[in-house]
């Protein structure tokens, strides 16, 4: 186990990753999900993209649980909202503090670049939270080394369309809406992690009692993983290596 | 034309002037655009302004505080540079129909009569040297003497039309008929009584300035000086422990209209470094209109420094919360100050007013605590739409809740909802908003937020719970 552990520390090293030992990990805000990740969490000068399998299918709400978590100690929270429909009470419903919040409104793609490779760079700042499409190969790496440079949490919402593309980020979640009628269910798929396992899939359900996201196995409502996919091994090893 | 003429005397007069529409008077929009021309006009006089002393000139009496109507330059001593006053005026008014103005000018040794001139002259431009100043005012009709409406009225009623006439009249004997106000005028006129023009800005108790010999084309000069500069006013703030709390750059070009911009800071500073990081985002954005020969750089706005205390371990919280005001600092600078915002609750029920987005530069460093929300975590949307977005939405019940809805290309079928939750605004915030809003589930898990508007039940999605 041991041995394993020093394997994975050297692979990071020379995937050119900083070492895990310098920086804490930051928790995902959901404890399955953490579970997941090697580190126990996500690691600050890291993106982490959220992919949203549809509209409203809880992606910035996750996005939004792990910025509360690295958030803490009086680091800031800038919001990159370029559509303008950030909603700030929700926010300050799920727990993040609005004196600390600083939200931007950047005319174009342009002045959204520049405001959010500012903002990562910032060591003051926390998490950012931005919701993007695509974005140009130079600029994805720029944004990752600015979040490297400032030890921020770059936190990236964008469209499931994006997957498969080449990424910068550390980690990368889907998250797509499961019917409930009741508590709010995700399904949430890890696609992509760098000395992790990708292609984990966990369920999580809204707990109102004690507010938090728990997992749940309830495997009668489980409309991911189809048996299909099972009857194709090939395709489900090459997602595992991606 | 008079303030608060009759209407009917305004159309009369328009149709005489061919004009097309007719405007109310508002006073502070005349303000607002004489105060660039008062900027454009620096460069003719390092004085300018519309007021003296003594408040406002013009028409206007001094009951009735109407908009300034006439520009004030102090050009002692600067005729020679534009080779002789006649030129100068001249000057003037071409540099003015530039703008789109037709400018009336006269130079004359007081404001007095040069306002007189300007006026009531004859001749456009008028240049009156000091000997011939007399002769020349004395023909002028009694408007020229900014007299209030009612003592030019009694002064006609004697017969007395022109300032000859009065000049002839005993001085003694004036005051006690026409008030105290009458002789000082004529004093002004003729320079017996000092008369000061009031600056139409004041100047900034910190600036520097830097005139190049030679207009500069180059963006790396103009970038050098203007660091030059940023040095200069940190070491006058610096010593006097005053930050910056607002920045004002200016590049005065030759043929165009002068460059301009105001930086505001979120707390007050006074590192060269940061000035230049500030004004360097606006450089970048901004053309050059021309070769720049004149740069102002200036604090119009200060705030005492805070006191910092070395640390002997540099502290990381302190550290981390000074670099997130430079951040706010630099953003503002780029993005303008309306897009860096902090978001502050209201107890307003309405979803789109229940917050105020503060504008982070020079609202102040000072955080209000926030109310607490009042909703639950999960009945709160992420995202909100403003407008709502218009839906197509079947409902079986007329007042119940929706059963299938078509929002843009694709029919979505309610899997389950929760509400309706009623907002309702009072009378007396203008419009009255009376909705319904449900919280609804699609058959693919998707939470969308919904009202129907309680008038004519049109249905609105309002929110996405992202």
């Amino acid at each position: 186990m041991r041995s394993l552990a020093t394997l994975r520390h050297k692979l990071e090293l020379l995937e050119g990753l900083r070492s895990p030992a310098d920086s804490q990990p930051v928790g995902t805000g959901v404890a399955a999900l953490d579970r997941l990740l090697p580190a126990g969490g996500l690691r600050r000068g890291t993106l982490v993209e959220y992919l949203a399998g549809s509209a409203a299918s809880g992606a910035g709400t996750l996005a939004l649980a792990a910025a509360r978590v690295a958030c803490q100690e009086e680091k800031a929270l800038v919001v990159v909202d370029r559509q303008q429909c950030f909603y700030p009470l929700a926010a300050a419903a799920w727990g993040i503090g609005l004196s600390r919040t600083v939200l931007l409104h950047p005319a174009d793609a342009a002045e959204q670049l520049w405001a959010t490779d500012q903002a990562l760079r910032c060591p003051g700042v926390g998490a950012v939270w931005l919701t993007c499409g695509t974005i140009d190969d130079r600029d994805f790496r720029r944004l990752q080394l600015a979040a490297e440079s400032g030890g921020t949490l770059g936190l990236l919402v964008r469209s499931a369309k994006v997957r498969g593309k080449p990424t910068w980020s550390a980690v990368q979640w889907l998250v797509q809406s499961l019917p409930s009628r009741g508590n709010r269910r995700l399904s949430v798929e890890l696609v992509r992690c760098r000395g992790g396992v990708s292609g984990q899939v966990r369920q999580l359900e809204w707990d109102e009692a004690r507010g938090t996201w728990e997992e749940t196995s309830d495997h009668a409502t489980h409309s991911l993983h189809p048996p299909a996919e099972l009857a194709h091994p090939t395709t489900a090893r090459r997602r595992s290596r991606a | 034309m008079r303030v608060c003429a009759p209407l009917a005397e305004a159309a009369s007069l328009a149709s005489r002037l061919n004009a097309r529409c007719i405007l109310p008077s508002d006073p502070s929009a005349d303000l607002a655009a004489l105060a660039p021309l008062a900027e454009h006009c620096e460069k003719f006089s390092p004085l300018v302004g519309w007021e003296t002393a003594e408040g406002q000139i013009g028409r206007c009496s001094s009951q009735q505080q109407g908009s300034p109507d006439s520009l004030l330059l102090d050009v002692t001593g600067i005729g020679p540079l534009f080779h002789g006053e006649e030129s100068l005026a001249n000057e003037v008014i071409t540099d003015l129909r530039n703008w789109g103005c037709h400018a009336r000018v006269a130079i004359a040794e007081t404001i007095g009569a040069a306002w007189a001139l300007a006026t009531e002259g004859a001749v456009n431009p008028a240049v009156v040297p000091s000997t011939r100043m007399e002769p020349t005012i004395a023909p002028l009709p009694l408007s020229a003497l900014r007299l209030p409406r009612d003592t030019i009225d009694l002064l006609a009623q004697l017969g007395v039309v022109r300032v000859e006439q009065l000049l002839h009249l005993p001085r003694t004997s004036l005051p006690a008929r026409f008030g105290q106000r009458l002789l000082r005028r004529l004093d002004q006129l003729l320079g017996a009584a000092p008369e000061v023009i009031v600056p139409h800005r004041p100047p900034a108790e910190f600036a520097a300035e830097e005139v190049l010999e030679h207009p500069a084309e180059s963006r790396e000069v103009v970038e050098h000086v203007v660091r030059e500069l940023a040095k200069r006013l940190a070491a006058a703030l610096a010593p006097r422990r005053q930050g910056a709390m607002r920045l004002s750059c200016r590049l005065d070009s030759a043929p165009g209209r002068p460059l301009t911009w105001q930086v505001g800071l979120y707390r007050p500073s006074a590192d060269p470094r940061h000035f230049w990081d500030l004004l360097r985002v606006q450089l970048e954005q901004t053309a050059l209109s021309g070769p720049v020969g004149r740069l102002t750089l200036a604090a119009p706005l200060t705030a005492p420094l805070e006191n910092r205390q070395g640390e002997l371990f540099a502290g990381s919280s302190h550290d981390a919360s000074r670099q997130l005001d430079l951040l706010v600092d630099r953003l503002s600078s780029r993005l303008g100050a309306k897009a860096v915002l902090r978001p502050e609750l209201t107890a307003d029920p309405l979803p789109e007013r229940a917050v105020r987005y503060v504008p982070l530069v020079e609202s102040g460093s000072k955080r209000r605590m926030s109310k607490s929300p009042l909703h639950a975590a999960a009945a709160c949307p992420l995202t909100l739409h403003s407008p709502p977005r218009a839906l197509e939405v079947v409902s079986i019940v007329p007042d119940g809740p929706p059963v299938s809805f078509r929002f843009g290309s694709q029919a979505h079928r309610v899997a389950c909802w929760w509400g309706p939750e009623r907002i309702e605004t009072g009378w007396w915030r203008g419009r009255s908003v009376r909705r319904d809003y449900y919280r609804i589930e699609t058959a693919d898990g998707q939470r969308l937020w919904l009202f129907r508007r309680l008038e004519d039940g049109a249905w609105f999605l309002h929110g996405e719970f992202a």
